[in-house]
């Protein structure tokens, strides 16, 4: 019988939809500080 | 494994700081890429949008305390589990640039698993004619045992406020992990920011 997964993967943490702009403050690899500047761009300029 | 920053601090971390540890050729001289997959969800609220982040864990050796988008690892079975709808066309086409038909499936449904392992947000819908008997291992567990399978129609990246919007909302969330209830108009079981 399968068994389900109980929880969220505990190795990523502090989960949460954060503010485009907020979000550039948080520490961020370089490609997703680059990404999110990306969909800044798109939301001004929709293609 | 290049890019990792072990041994940092969240305190001293900065946007796009990262650095190589010395010496990773060395420690790891035959580390391969693998595919992965990650999916970038957005959400507008009023005239702000807001994206899906979370931080890796500080024991990982790869970009600890690094807040990212859900993604992770394609895991073999991704390119074999039934899905419930297609891919995208325009998705397809992208992934089809780069890569075989099977090898684009298993990466739009890695991403999908892998936002649902690590935020509880099941991109999903009942497969016609119920769950499959097949195992398809540990990581479709939560899916399959709910008869829920992953829906590969995933949102156009050209589309961050319309398309993109949409898995955050009640009518394309499917299922809430751990709760266990349908599409209900809340949010996911974490904390939201703001």
């Amino acid at each position: 019988m399968r068994r389900a997964r109980s929880a969220i993967r505990a190795s990523w943490v502090n989960i949460r939809w954060v503010r485009l702009d907020e979000a550039r403050e948080l520490p961020l690899p370089t490609i997703t500080g680059l990404i999110l500047g990306e969909i800044g761009r798109l939301v001004q300029e929709p293609p | 494994m290049r890019g990792t920053d072990k041994g940092y601090t969240h305190a001293v971390l900065k946007p796009g700081s990262e650095r190589p540890v010395e010496k990773v050729d060395q420690k790891y001289p035959y580390l391969r890429p693998r595919d992965a997959a990650t999916l970038i969800l957005v959400r507008q609220r009023g005239k702000i949008p807001e994206v899906l982040l979370g931080c890796r864990d500080a024991k990982h050796a790869f970009m600890p305390n690094r807040y990212v988008f859900p993604g992770g690892r394609v895991d073999p079975a991704d390119a074999r589990v039934p899905v419930a709808t297609p891919l995208d066309r325009f998705v397809d086409e992208r992934l089809r640039k780069a890569a075989t038909a099977q090898r684009a499936r298993a990466l739009a449904v890695a991403a999908v698993r892998e936002t649902f392992e690590e935020t509880g947000l099941m991109l999903a819908k009942p497969l016609k004619g119920g769950a499959p008997e097949d195992d398809f291992g540990e990581h479709w567990h939560g899916f399959l045992d709910k008869g829920f399978c992953a829906r590969a129609r995933l949102p156009r990246p050209d589309r961050p406020c319309g398309d993109a919007a949409r898995p955050a909302t009640p009518l394309q969330c499917a299922l809430l992990h751990g709760a266990g209830r349908g599409c209900d108009g809340r949010d996911p079981p974490f904390e939201r920011a703001g």
